[in-house]
């Protein structure tokens, strides 16, 4: 019934549409026909042809406004009529260049610095990740009662099969891989796998195979899947790279396939290997070793992550039962793989997208009061559309469609000047995220943009939509130009104040955390100290004697380096990747429960490792010589740890229990007390470590630190050239100054602190110029009042005082407001502040007097043409 | 005669309907159909009649062709669609009940 109907309106309202001059014509005609019969009638009927014609006409009424009620009936009126708007608003902005190039750029503004930050809010926190359906994946851990812990491979084993809402799960192991024996040395970042990963994450093989179960488990077959970014940057892309044979970490891999990206941690994953690589170590069989091995989960569809999470609670239980020893207290950890990616930043970016909301109000205000300004001129036209018949509605119509025209325009110019900024702020993000990097303006970001555009036009639109609809028909065809009201210029103005003072206040509390962070002490001289990452290769430096060989011979040449004042290695140096903590006990204390034993982190260091990271000796000695590989095991605390177990004695000489994976059991003497340092700035507490002298511990992966004279990477050629004369197969990586390494971990901090700072500003210079036309208007509306207040004798400092008066208590008004905001939601910010409270009178007052201040000035420009108003003139102006 | 502001938009719409489904006739033949089959009573004015044509015309209910009259000029002759006969019937069924309903009051006798 209804497609009946259709099929016959349709092509009516489209004729209506499209051949508008000829549906006008015929009915035109039909009411003409109707006319003439009628006088035709009437004249049969004896009355004369000229008031036949009379009477006619008037029975019919205006022919133009039976028309428009015919048109109306139609009902394709609506379509037209903005049509009109449209060319009409459009008409008008093009003769107004001055005010409309303001108005267009103020809303580019707003618009362009609201989808900008939409973008990165949607690349990172909105957008699917690249794994067919995503929100099945979980990232798992175990925990115990202090925290979360990386997985013990038997366990894994155990939940894989005794779980019951899990598709699959895999486990992985990041590690970094050397590449030999193909030109320069190589450094690629790659995982261990086990087959089940490439399945839970859906990631099917651009190229050849991925991994088998049986390569899990066996070691010596040795596959080697790239990732496809490697494949295309170091590879070419080449499609025979199935079968090449590589060299890492001194064993010998096979390519046998390629797989697509993979966002899956912090970093890019250059090449995946079989976990068969850990396939008889020894710790793979021992459920209290953690080693840094992470899971990953595809849900069964249906099952949610808390059916899920009790699922796998009960198979944690059962095994605590069973393994108490190792178990005990231990549970498992499901977080979905989106949050755990990103989760972090989800606050960082909703606090920047409402400051960013905030600017976007202060624009809408902004170009309202532009508009107000333009309403007055603009009253004799909107009265003589009611006289002819435009009823409220329709006024209100076309004004807002003007606005949304303006608006879009707004949002044009927006979009292309977000499009340009992105680098900018690509470069501003958190380098090592690799979500940060993707960011585009994408289908869901232009219809952001789009949208605001619209809500932003009818926002400012609105009041004067509203103002002049009401326009009062005789004062306005009269003529008489009392302004209208100002009192919404008022409020405006206001809002724009208050809420720039809200955006400074932020600003400063963030901008002033930045500082508070960048100075926090970090228990070490962060100065003039280059760190240089390097790895031996598992195979050619098995033999620990060999490492402890190569470790001497490489500080030997660094120190003997010009520049070099100072040199020393160790792992797990703060602000360089900290690894996990092992357990410890004390001997002669109290044993604590399993699962909850005291954890430190613990660090392998070179004797001059204090010396060269300016850490002093609080007591004790630092390691020498003598303590080498079968002397007795020694290690140092730091003051946590000291006063934790040792509060009332004196810790040299008492013994600790190392319950790392290592040397488990090995009790090892204290020797010294230095200070606790940190690893990363911010409210976090320092965490406590234990220091091993490399040489009894000779390790793998560590950092050589260097402490120059001058600028630390001035001093890289030659360090490198050092480090290829001892073993030329050795790549160098993570070359930073220690200050870069600080600096870089400030990321999202100083993300915020900028973008706020620079969203501040920009309201800061909106609320100004809203301020200054405000007022100017206002004296240029007043200009004859003041010329009689002047000619009655005012002095210019009255006039000025006048000025001032109004423009100021607008900024006073604007500041309470906005102070008042500001203390109100101080809370919100707290967790990103470090060092004070979020409500910091010293940041309130700074920006209230900065308000004042651009308010002062902003005042006293229109002022002082106030003050220039020449009498004769201003009354002769009518 | 009575006037045409007595009557109301829905009633028009039932009684162009009908004048339409007795035979096609362009607008002035049908503001003087009614008038004459009504015996004067009812007058719609020339200002509500082509509005009300052109909203029937929107909904479907009647067709229009362009089609000389029997003065030779050409005129819009409206018909009725079938979804119009639906509706004349659905409307005048309402009309009856309505009308039969203010009939049975008014008749009542008083005390």
């Amino acid at each position: 019934m209804l497609l009946d109907r259709l099929s016959y309106v349709i092509p009516l309202r489209l004729r209506s549409l499209f051949s508008k001059a000829k549906v006008d014509q015929e009915l035109d005609d039909e009411l003409r026909y109707h006319v003439d019969a009628k006088i035709a009638d009437l004249i049969g009927k004896g009355i004369t042809p000229q008031e036949a014609r009379a009477e006619a006409l008037r029975e019919m009424g205006g022919i133009e406004q039976r028309k428009e009620e015919c048109r109306d009936a139609r009902g394709v009126r609506w379509i037209e009529n903005i049509a009109y708007d449209i060319r009409f608003g459009i008409r008008l902005l093009l003769k107004t260049p001055a005010f409309t190039a303001i108005a267009v750029l103020t809303l580019a503004l707003g618009i362009g610095a609201n989808t900008t930050i939409y973008s990165v809010v949607h690349t990172v926190l909105l957008r699917e990740l690249p794994y067919p359906q995503s929100d099945q994946l979980v990232a798992l851990s175990e925990t115990r009662a202090d925290g979360p812990d990386a997985i013990a491979y038997p366990n894994y084993v155990d939940w894989r099969a005794g779980q019951h809402t899990f598709g699959d799960v895999g486990v992985y192991r990041r590690d970094d891989f050397n590449l030999t024996g193909n030109g320069e040395p190589e450094r690629f970042s790659g995982l261990f796998v086990t087959a089940s990963y490439f399945n839970v994450l859906g990631l099917r093989p651009t190229l050849g195979r991925t991994f088998n179960e049986i390569e899990d488990t066996t070691p010596g077959s040795n596959p080697l899947i790239l990732g496809e970014h490697l494949w295309r940057t170091r590879f070419g892309s080449d499609p025979n790279v199935l079968g090449r044979k590589l060299s890492l970490n001194g064993i010998g891999y096979e390519v046998v396939g390629v797989a697509p990206n993979s966002l899956l941690s912090r970093r890019n994953t250059d090449l995946y290997a079989p976990f068969g690589f850990y396939a008889n170590r020894p710790y793979m069989h021992n459920r209290s070793f953690h080693g840094e091995f992470y899971g990953v989960g595809r849900l069964k569809s249906g099952v949610s992550i808390a059916q899920a999470r009790a699922d796998l609670q009960v198979v944690a239980h059962n095994l605590a039962t069973r393994y108490p020893e190792s178990n005990a207290g231990r549970g498992v950890k499901l977080v979905p793989l989106r949050e755990n990616l990103v989760g972090e930043y989800r606050a960082m970016l909703l606090l920047l997208l409402s400051a960013v909301a905030l600017v976007l109000l202060i624009t809408c205000a902004n170009v309202a009061t532009l508009l107000l300004a333009r309403a007055t001129a603009r009253r004799k036209e909107i009265a003589l559309r009611v006289a002819l018949g435009a009823t409220r509605g329709r006024i209100v119509a076309q004004l807002l469609t003007e606005s949304v025209v303006l608006s879009l325009l707004g949002g044009v110019v927006g979009l292309l000047m977000a499009f340009w900024s992105k680098n900018a702020i690509v470069a501003l993000t958190p380098r090592d995220v690799p979500a940060f990097q993707d960011i585009a303006l994408d289908g869901g970001v232009l219809a952001f943009a789009v949208v605001i555009t619209f809500i932003a036009g009818l926002a400012f639109g609105a009041i004067p939509a509203w103002k002049l609809s009401r326009t009062d028909l005789h004062s306005a065809i009269k003529g008489s130009d009392t302004p209208l009201r100002q009192r919404s210029h008022t409020w405006l103005v206001t809002g724009q104040i208050a809420l720039a003072c809200v955006l400074l206040t932020g600003a400063g509390v963030l901008v002033k955390s930045f500082r508070g962070l960048q100075k926090q002490p970090v228990g070490f001289d962060p100065a003039h100290l280059l760190t240089v990452g390097l790895k031996l290769p598992g195979m050619k430096y098995k033999d620990p004697y060999k490492r402890e060989a190569f470790f001497n011979q490489l500080l030997q040449q660094v120190e003997t380096l010009p520049g070099v004042r100072a040199a020393a290695i160790g792992s797990n140096v703060p602000f360089l990747g900290t690894g996990a903590a092992d357990s410890f006990s004390v001997a002669g204390q109290p044993q604590p429960r399993p699962g909850e034993e005291p954890r430190a982190q613990i660090v392998t260091v070179s004797p001059d490792y204090f010396r060269t990271m300016g850490i002093p000796l609080l007591s004790g000695r630092s390691f020498s010589i003598e303590d080498a590989l079968g002397k007795p095991e020694v290690v140092l605390i730091d003051e946590t740890l000291a006063h934790r177990f040792f509060p009332n004695q004196n810790a040299i000489g008492q013994q600790l229990v190392d319950r790392g994976v290592d040397n488990p059991g090995v009790p090892a003497s204290i020797i010294g007390v230095v200070p606790t340092v940190r690893d990363e700035l911010g409210p976090e507490p320092r965490m406590s470590k234990l220091y091993r002298p490399e040489a009894q511990r000779p390790d793998i992966q560590f950092t050589l630190l260097a402490r120059i004279d001058g600028e630390p990477l001035a001093v890289l050629p030659v360090v490198t050239a050092a480090i290829r004369k001892i073993d030329g197969e050795l790549p160098v990586f993570a070359i930073r100054s220690m200050e870069q390494n600080l600096s870089t971990s400030l990321g999202t901090q100083r993300l915020s602190a900028v973008l706020i700072g620079v969203f501040s500003t920009l309201a800061l210079l909106l609320a100004a110029i809203g301020l200054y036309g405000v007022l100017a208007y206002s004296v240029g509306q007043r200009t004859r009042e003041i010329g009689i207040r002047i000619a009655l004798g005012a002095t210019r400092t009255n006039v000025l005082r006048l000025v001032v008066k109004q423009g100021m208590g607008m900024v006073a008004m604007g500041l309470v407001t906005g102070t008042t905001v500001a203390l109100i939601f101080a809370r919100v910010l707290d967790r990103f502040v470090y060092g004070f409270t979020s409500r910091d009178p010293a940041t309130i007052l700074l920006a209230a007097v900065l308000l004042a201040t651009v308010g002062a000035i902003a005042c006293w420009l229109p002022a002082r043409r106030a003050m220039r108003i020449d009498p004769l003139r201003a009354l002769r102006q009518e | 005669m009575s006037k045409p502001s007595d009557l109301l938009q829905g009633t028009l719409d039932l009684l162009l309907l009908k004048i339409i489904a007795l035979e096609p006739l362009n607008g002035w033949a049908i503001s003087r159909r009614l008038k004459q089959v009504s015996g004067d009573v009812l007058q719609v004015s020339d200002g509500s009649l082509y509005p009300a044509l052109h909203k029937l015309e929107q909904e479907g209910w009647i067709t229009a062709v362009w089609k000389p009259s029997d003065n030779n000029r050409r005129a819009k002759f409206y018909s009725l669609s079938r979804r119009g006969r639906k509706q004349l019937e659905k409307e005048s069924e309402s009309w009856m009940r309505l009308s039969g309903a203010i009939l049975r009051v008014v008749s009542l006798r008083e005390a």
